[in-house]
Parts: structure tokens; C-alpha cells; sequence
């Protein structure tokens, strides 16, 4: 017996137990539980109300929207009916309308989006003011205005005039020109109208500036409106350089795109030489050494130098200016001074050329102010004879696998002296640079006062990184040289808390700690007693109990591992502050620790900071780098013969700082956001500058374009090192499973 | 001192008394002795956690004994991490894992060590490696990172690296245990063929055929002791010690 095919009907289209379907779709997906019924009226409502408002907001973009919606939603429902999608229901069905929620909240996003772009796009588009410098333009135009035809809104005096405030300002009020009794220059500056129109500069609605004609009340007078809703992008066009570099001096910007430009010749070499296809080691090493250096040619350019002036006895040291801002406290100034031993100029120590003057100086300060002011001369001298004794030795006697105790201290000590030597020498090549360098000057034509002036100055003047970095350029300074400073410091970190030095042996610990705490409870502590004034001098008369309990912390947590020990405590300690303590502490704690007549820039105790704090974060990261390195790494390459050193820069680093590049970057795109708290220790990155617009007389109260702006910048930078990021992680994992 | 000097000279390459080490409270290793004479090949058996791998890590440092003298090479191991050094430039190891480094390439592989501990110019490391690689049999793979080998491969390339180091002797810690059926042989036969060219070996392994066919001697070993040291004619047919027969009977017939 043979089945008769189906009978064909015009829903033919619906299976035959569609009622079964149907049932069942309901009661999964509607009445399953009294919940989702609730929870799908009230979206339903919710979806409802959001569909007749848009309606109304934007009927032609709601109404493709929706028609496309309930087509691809009924293409769905009739494949699902009939078991049988095709590559769009199956892809819609499963990313779009699983369920009823899912298929409201699908259109919902959809009209939500586009109401956003239309919107964003009208604010910051059709909408929007590219007028750059409209209340000076405009006062320029009044000062000219003589008729009595004209007249023109004005903001009170308290009120400051913007123009996107005017229109809605009680106290702007028109007046004829003839009542003006004031010089029109004079009500220009400070106090006058924004905007206003006359026959020079008729309306422009398309810029929001629209004249309105004489009403019947005021015949002889025109109201003069600037009115336009969206974004006033004059007010990022007019700071745009601000915004970028701040105060930075105009004249000297070409230095801001040398150090671009360099950075730039750097970098294009630099993404062939590194990799593992470029077997010149020679060039690999010399693009190193061309990184290495170029922190000197970055200082030279933003910082600049004074000319070193010739004249004052003894050989100049521009090392000592730098040493002197870092560093000052090493260098007891005022007593080298008054020792006669040496001449401050500008700041710098000078040796004086009649130093052989006997006084009740120290051996130690006397080694200083002659090393201070010879450095130059030793780092290359020094360097010529222990690059040529290494040279020759190794020469003679190539080295070995197996030396003997003074082979290997001999080559040690004339490591060391060459490295030492070679950093002298670098600063002794960077002093003499900038000698040469500071000693030419340059003259260009300038507007000073409105004229133009030939101006002389040397090439590299001095800048004053407290007052003249600013802006994105901050910014930037402070992320690079974070970045740059704080990873060899975070590496070391990590590597030391991890270390398993042999310790100090408990009983030196304690015994130490014991003639210490003796010592203290018979000589200091009745003494701190009697002279205690209040019961926290009365409790820290009893120290001595602390030194017994922090040796004893010591060796139980650290088994008298002094590295691990340091290394945990800083992490832990730095980790345990908020950055903006850390701030307060480098601008305002840590200058009163200095020993007197001693000054360090803002802008150091600043940039340091940042290094420091993020270096305690940044060991945190590799250390979790260095755990998920399986033991046997280790021991292959301990089995192999290889020193700790070795062991960790060929084997264990590489693998390590590869798993951890994702973390690393990520705490440094942090770091990249974070250098906006600078402004609240007195300095102005470009959030400060973005605030500092809407303080303006122009722009007062304009705050939203600038931090769009903003954003897209902060934005671009993210996104630079995200895919720097990806790049280097696909680079490294060559060979990875 | 040439490595030739040396090994005429001492006749005794590894000398181990009375090592002791423990793990907390767990004793690893109690009173182990042994005497390695220069070229003889050893294998290690014995259960699981009896101290074996212990024992041959602690011949090159990986771990730290307690109390008792190992003299390798008549270097004494002691704390000094210069002796330390010496002794592990004498002493290859290869292990259950392959511990292969997986971001170089094979050659880098192999070179990395002779480069950098031997101090020897790239090119003459790069020609020793290239030897040791045909000899295990696998030059084709010098420029593939280890990701790209099969176990068996890895294990061979472990065995080039260590070789490349002209080590005098050779440790062994279970390096077919983590190996698929098939691959054991190929690593079998380079070393069969190493235990032929007169290196001193110490193998931990399972491999019975291997320890009956090549060793000198076969040492059991159980709870941190050695039960039995014989030849391994001996040890198959004739184990004296009732552990040992245990171990064995189990082992023959599972």
C-alpha cells in the first residue's frame, strides 16, 4: 500500500503539528515561570514606549529599522517553524533572537545606537561652532562701530560672556551706541558682548549666529543672538596647541618636533633590526647603543642647558647641573662653598682653580668637589686606558672556561672599572656636546610687542621643566619615562623577591638584635623615660622590644634573606599606598627631608615617583611571569652549566616576560591614564589644561569638547600600545604550542 | 688537564658516601654508597618514590643532600658555586620531561649552552650541533622550535643538547617514561648507542630490555636505600634480595 503525498494547502508552508509547536513555544518561552511573564510585559511595555518615542524623535530611521526587524524576526520564526534556516535565520536565531527578551532587546540596542550616532552626530556636526576666536574677533569689530545703528548684546560684569551662555544670560540687554559712554575699546576688555551683528558680519546661522531685526518695542534696536545647540569646537581649535604642549615656549617648538623626528628615525630601523630574521649582530648592537644614547639628545632637546660660561676658573661640568638637580643631596653645596673649594654659578658647582686651600673639610667632600668638577677628563681618560687594557688582556689571554681566583677577579675589576668609566664617559661626550652646542647661538626674526625683533639666543637655552612642561607633552614625558625607568627597577624587584640568597644566619640576627635591644634598655630607655612628656614618648621609650620583634619577623618570614626582604617589603609597601599619596609625598613630604639648601625639581620627585610606584606593580607582574615558568627550565638549565645570570637573561626571562606582556601593557596603558593626577600636585597635563579652558573668559563653562578631545587622544595612545602589545605577543609566541 | 687526562687519572668518576636527605621528615635517601667507574653504564630500578631520581639529582645539584661526600670527576660538590659549575659542565642530564627551552629554535637548542658556558664561537657550536643532531638522527629539525616535534623527536633533541656540552657523564631521569610506545624505541637506540661509545651512564629507567642488554650493573633501589647492586645476568635470573624479587615478579607478570 502506498502513502498518498500531503495534500497541499495554501499553509502549506506551516508544518502539520504546528498547534503542538505553538503550545509548546508558548510555555517555554512565556509561561514557564510567572517571573518571566513578568519580566517579558514589562520589557515588552518598555520596548513599546522606546519604539513611539523614537517614532516621533526620528520617524524615518525608527521605521527602517523596525520593518527590518519584524521581517528578519518573522524569517526566523517561520524557518524555526519548519526546521529548516538557511546562513542568515541560523546566524540571526542564534546571536540575535534566541528568545522573546533577546528579540526586543535586539531591536532596542539597534535604535539605541543609532539614536546615539544621530544625536553625536548632530551635536558634534551639524550643530556644532567651529569658530575659533569668537569674543576677540568680535571686540576687534565693536571697537570699529561708530553709527547708532547698530547695537550690540552685552554680558554683565559679572557675568563672563560665552557664547554659548549669552542667549540665555538675564542680563544681556542691547544698547544703542549712542548711550555708550564708555570708550567701546575700553568695554571690549573684560566686560563686553560676545558676539554681535552688523552689517560687516551679517547672520551666519550656519556658524549659530543669527541678527534679528528691530521689534515694535525697540525700534531702534537689534537683538543679536548667537545661538547654535551643539558642540563648540572652537574652544579645542583655539587651545589645540595649548592643550599639546602648555606653556612651552612658542619659539622653541622645533625642538618638541626634533625629538619626534628622532624618535621616529629611530624607530623605523629598529622594527627590521630586532628581528630573528636580521642576523647582523654588529648593527642589532649599534641600534642598542643608538637607544641607548638617545635619552641624552631627549634631555638636551626639552631640557636644554646654559651656555657654560667660560670665564670662571676651573674645568665647568654640565654633569654637575644634573647632578645637582637629581642628585643634590649628595653633594653638600653650601659647604664646599663656604670651604671655598668651589663657585656656584647658575646653580652648578664649579671647581675653583685655587681649591689647595687647607680647611676643616672633609676628606670625603673634597674627593666630591674635585670629582664633580674632573669627572669629564677621568671618564675618558678612563675609558681609553681600561677599553685598551681590556683590549690588549684579551688579546693576550682570551678567556676561559675554567680560570683561576685572580684570572676571574682581575677580569672582574677591569669590568667594573670599564663600566664605571663608560658611564662617565657618557656624560663627559654629553657635557662636551652641549658645551659646543650652548656655545652657538642663534638669531630669528620674533614678533616682540607686536614688532618684529632679530632675538639672539643659544641653541638648547635652558627650559624650566616646573613651568614650561604641560599638557599632552607631560603627558607624555611622564608615561615614557615611567615606563622606561620603572622596568629594569621592577625586574630586579621581582627577580630579589624570589631569590633564595643564603640568609643571614638567625643566630647573627639575633645576637645582633640582642646587643642592640641591651644596649638600648640600659643607655636609652631610662633616659626616654624620664624625659617622656606624653604616653606615646612614655611607649616609644620601650624601642628596643621593637628590634627584637622585627629580627624576629625577619628571620621567620625571610630566613635572614636580606634581598627577598627588602625586595617584599618595598612591594608590598608601595602596593599598599594609593598613587596620589605617593604624589603628595614626592611634592610636599619629600623636601622636607632633604637636608637644607638642597632642591630638587617638582618635576623629578615627580617623574620618579611615577617610576617607583609603578616598578612595585610592574615585579608584581613579571614575578606572576616567573611562577608560571615550569620547574624544569630551571633545572635544564642549571644541568646545563649555566650561571644564575645567564640562566635567567636566556632562559627564564624571555619565556617569562612573554606570558606576561598582556599584564605589563595593561598596567602601563593604566599608567598612561593615571599621569592625570599630576594636577592635583600643581602640574598641568592635558586634563589640567582641559580644565583650565573652561575657566577662560571665551570659554567659560565649556568643558565637554575639550574632554571629548580628550578621549579620542587618550584613546589613540591605548590603542597605540594595545597593538604594540598584540604585535609583540605574536612576534615572541613564535614556536609556542 | 685535558677531559682525556682526566678520565685516565681517575679511575673513579662518581664517588657517593653515605648520602642522607630528607624532605621535611621524609628521609629520601638513607646511607646511599656507590662507586661509578670510568665508561661503566648503570641502570637504576627500583617502585616508585624509592629515591632513584633523588639519588642521580643530587650527582649534579639539582638537589641538595644533607650529609655525606659525592666527588665527581674528583671534583668535590660542596657550596661553591664555582665547583658546582665545574661539575655540571661535566655532567649531562636528561630528563623524563625533555625540558626542551621552547622559544629557541632545535639548533638554538643545542648551541645555546656550548656558546655561552664553553664560550665557543657560534660556528664551531653550530658544527658540533649539527653533528650531535645527525647522530640522534634528526638534522632535518634544526630549524623547528620543539613545539613542532613529536615526543620522541624532543627527547632526541634533548639528548643532542646535552651531548653538545662533551659531557663525561651522562644521567638518565626516566627519559622514555613520558614517551608514546613507538617513540621509545627511537630513543632507546641513541642510547644503546651511547652506552656503546664508552660514556659513563647513569639511567633511571623502566626499560628492562634496555638495562639487560646494555648495563654493567643494575642497582635496585627501595625507601631511600639500595637493595641490590648487580650484574644485570644476575639481577634477571638470580635477584638475592627478596625486595627485589618482588619487584620483579610484579614487573614480569602484570
Amino acid at each position: 500500500m502506498t502513502t498518498l503525498p500531503p495534500k497541499q494547502t495554501r499553509f502549506d508552508f506551516l508544518p502539520d503539528n504546528f498547534q503542538v509547536q505553538l503550545n509548546r513555544f508558548v510555555t517555554e518561552q512565556i509561561t514557564r515561570s510567572w517571573v518571566l511573564t513578568l519580566w517579558l510585559i514589562l520589557l515588552t511595555v518598555f520596548t513599546l514606549n522606546v519604539i513611539v518615542n523614537r517614532l516621533q524623535a526620528a520617524p524615518v530611521s525608527t521605521i527602517v529599522v523596525l520593518v527590518v526587524w519584524l521581517v528578519t524576526v518573522a524569517l526566523v520564526a517561520v524557518n524555526e517553524l519548519r526546521h529548516k534556516h538557511n546562513a542568515l535565520s541560523l546566524w540571526l536565531k542564534n546571536n540575535m533572537y534566541n528568545n522573546l527578551t533577546n528579540v526586543q532587546i535586539s531591536v532596542l540596542i539597534v535604535l539605541g545606537l543609532i539614536a546615539a550616532v544621530i544625536g553625536f552626530y548632530r551635536y558634534a556636526w551639524v550643530n556644532a561652532s567651529f569658530v575659533s576666536v569668537p569674543a576677540a574677533d568680535y571686540r576687534a569689530e565693536l571697537a570699529s562701530v561708530t553709527s547708532d545703528e547698530y547695537c550690540f548684546t552685552m554680558g554683565g560684569v559679572d557675568t563672563a560672556v560665552s557664547p554659548t551662555t549669552i542667549i540665555n544670560d538675564p542680563t544681556s540687554r542691547c544698547f544703542p551706541t549712542a548711550d555708550l559712554t564708555t570708550d567701546l575699546s575700553g568695554v571690549a576688555v573684560g566686560q563686553a558682548a560676545a558676539s554681535f551683528c552688523f552689517d560687516s558680519r551679517p547672520s551666519d546661522p550656519e556658524n549659530g549666529i543669527t541678527c534679528f531685526a528691530s521689534t515694535a518695542e525697540n525700534p531702534n534696536f537689534f537683538t543679536v543672538e548667537r545661538e547654535f545647540t551643539g558642540a563648540n569646537w572652537g574652544a579645542v581649535e583655539a587651545n589645540l596647541t595649548t592643550l599639546m604642549i602648555f606653556r612651552f615656549n612658542r619659539n622653541e617648538t622645533w625642538r618638541i618636533w626634533a625629538v619626534i623626528i628622532l624618535l621616529g628615525v629611530l624607530l623605523v630601523p629598529t622594527m627590521f633590526v630586532y628581528r630573528d630574521s636580521y642576523k647582523n649582530k654588529r648593527g642589532r648592537r649599534l641600534m642598542t647603543i643608538l637607544w641607548l644614547a638617545s635619552p641624552i639628545l631627549i634631555y638636551l632637546f626639552l631640557r636644554g642647558v646654559d651656555p657654560v660660561p667660560f670665564e670662571v676658573d676651573g674645568p665647568g661640568s654640565v654633569i654637575s647641573g644634573i647632578w645637582n638637580e637629581m642628585f643634590a643631596w649628595t653633594s653638600p653645596l653650601q659647604e664646599l662653598t663656604d670651604a671655598g673649594l668651589i663657585t656656584v654659578v647658575n646653580g652648578r658647582p664649579f671647581l675653583r682653580g685655587d681649591g689647595g686651600i687647607l680647611s676643616p673639610i672633609s676628606f670625603w667632600a673634597r674627593l666630591r668637589a674635585t670629582f664633580t668638577g674632573n669627572q669629564d677628563l677621568l671618564g675618558i681618560v678612563g675609558l681609553v686606558l681600561f677599553g685598551s687594557l681590556t683590549w690588549l688582556i684579551n688579546r693576550r689571554y682570551p678567556p676561559r672556561e675554567r680560570e683561576g681566583e685572580l684570572a676571574i677577579f682581575g677580569r672582574a675589576v677591569l669590568r667594573f672599572l670599564l663600566i664605571v668609566t663608560a658611564v662617565l664617559a657618557i656624560f663627559a661626550v654629553f657635557d662636551v656636546l652641549s658645551m659646543i652646542i650652548g656655545s652657538f647661538s642663534y638669531t630669528r626674526e620674533l614678533i616682540v610687542n607686536g614688532q618684529p625683533t632679530a632675538v639672539t639666543q643659544p641653541i638648547f637655552s635652558s627650559i624650566d621643566p616646573d613651568v614650561n612642561w604641560g599638557g599632552f607633552l607631560l603627558t607624555v614625558i611622564i608615561t615614557i619615562f615611567a615606563i622606561v625607568v620603572s622596568f629594569p627597577i621592577g625586574l630586579v624587584l621581582a627577580l630579589g623577591r624570589r631569590s633564595q640568597v643564603r640568609g643571614i644566619p638567625a643566630w647573627l640576627t639575633y645576637g645582633v638584635a640582642l646587643v642592640i635591644a641591651i644596649w638600648g634598655f640600659t643607655q636609652s630607655t631610662p633616659d626616654l623615660i624620664a624625659a617622656a612628656r606624653n604616653d606615646i614618648e612614655l611607649v616609644l621609650a620601650y624601642w628596643p622590644i621593637l628590634v627584637l620583634v622585627l629580627a624576629y619577623a625577619f628571620q621567620r618570614a625571610f630566613n635572614g634573606n636580606v634581598v627577598a626582604a627588602f625586595s617584599t617589603l618595598y612591594i608590598e609597601f608601595v602596593r599598599g599606598v594609593p598613587l596620589i599619596t605617593v604624589l603628595f609625598g614626592a611634592k610636599i613630604l619629600f623636601p622636607i627631608l632633604l637636608p637644607p639648601r638642597t632642591e630638587i625639581l617638582d618635576s623629578w620627585r615627580i617623574l620618579w615617583a611615577f617610576a617607583l610606584f609603578s616598578a612595585a606593580y610592574l615585579a608584581e607582574n613579571v614575578r606572576g611571569g616567573l611562577q608560571a615558568i615550569p620547574k624544569g627550565q630551571y633545572e635544564a638549565a642549571d644541568s646545563l652549566g649555566f650561571s644564575a645570570y645567564q640562566k635567567y637573561r636566556l632562559i627564564i626571562l624571555p619565556q617569562a616576560l612573554r606570558v606576561v606582556i598582556p599584564a605589563i601593557v595593561g598596567q602601563f596603558i593604566g599608567l598612561f591614564k593615571d599621569t592625570s593626577l599630576v594636577a592635583i600636585v600643581g602640574l598641568f597635563d592635558v586634563l589640567g589644561v582641559a580644565n583650565a579652558i573652561a575657566a577662560q573668559e571665551d570659554w567659560l563653562g565649556v568643558r565637554r569638547e575639550p574632554y571629548i578631545f580628550l578621549a579620542v587622544l587618550y584613546f589613540i595612545g591605548s590603542a597605540v600600545m594595545t597593538s604594540y602589545s598584540r604585535y609583540l605577543e605574536k612576534r615572541t609566541g613564535l614556536g609556542e604550542r | 688537564m685535558t677531559t682525556a687526562a682526566t678520565l685516565t687519572q681517575i679511575e673513579d668518576v662518581i664517588v657517593a658516601q653515605n648520602i642522607n636527605k630528607w624532605y621535611g621528615d621524609f628521609q629520601a635517601l638513607k646511607n646511599v654508597s656507590l662507586t661509578v667507574k670510568a665508561g661503566e653504564v648503570i641502570v637504576i630500578l627500583g617502585p616508585s618514590g624509592s629515591g632513584k631520581s633523588t639519588f642521580i639529582r643530587t650527582l649534579n645539584r639539582l638537589e641538595e643532600h644533607q650529609s655525606g661526600d659525592i666527588i665527581v670527576d674528583g671534583i668535590t660538590l660542596s657550596h661553591d658555586v664555582r665547583n658546582i659549575a665545574e661539575i655540571r659542565r661535566d655532567v649531562g642530564m636528561v630528563f623524563q620531561q625533555f625540558n626542551l627551552f621552547p622559544h629557541l629554535t632545535v639548533l638554538e637548542n643545542v648551541t645555546l649552552a656550548p656558546i655561552h658556558v664553553r664560550k665557543w664561537s657560534r660556528e664551531r657550536a653550530e658544527e658540533v650541533a649539527m653533528k650531535w643532531l645527525t647522530r640522534v638522527g634528526i638534522p632535518e629539525q634544526a630549524g623547528k622550535y620543539p613545539g613542532q616535534l613529536s615526543g620522541g623527536q624532543q627527547q632526541r633533541v634533548a639528548i643532542a643538547r646535552t651531548l653538545a656540552m662533551e659531557p663525561n657523564i651522562l644521567l638518565f631521569d626516566e627519559p622514555t617514561s613520558a614517551l608514546d610506545p613507538e617513540m621509545i624505541k627511537e630513543v632507546l637506540d641513541v642510547m644503546r648507542d651511547l652506552a656503546r661509545s664508552g660514556y659513563t651512564i647513569l639511567a633511571v629507567t623502566h626499560e628492562m630490555g634496555f638495562a639487560r642488554e646494555v648495563a654493567d650493573r643494575v642497582i635496585f633501589m627501595d625507601a631511600g636505600q639500595i637493595v641490590e647492586i648487580n650484574t644485570p645476568e644476575e639481577f634477571f635470573t638470580n635477584p638475592k634480595n627478596d625486595r627485589t624479587k618482588l619487584f620483579l615478579s610484579q614487573i614480569l607478570h602484570h
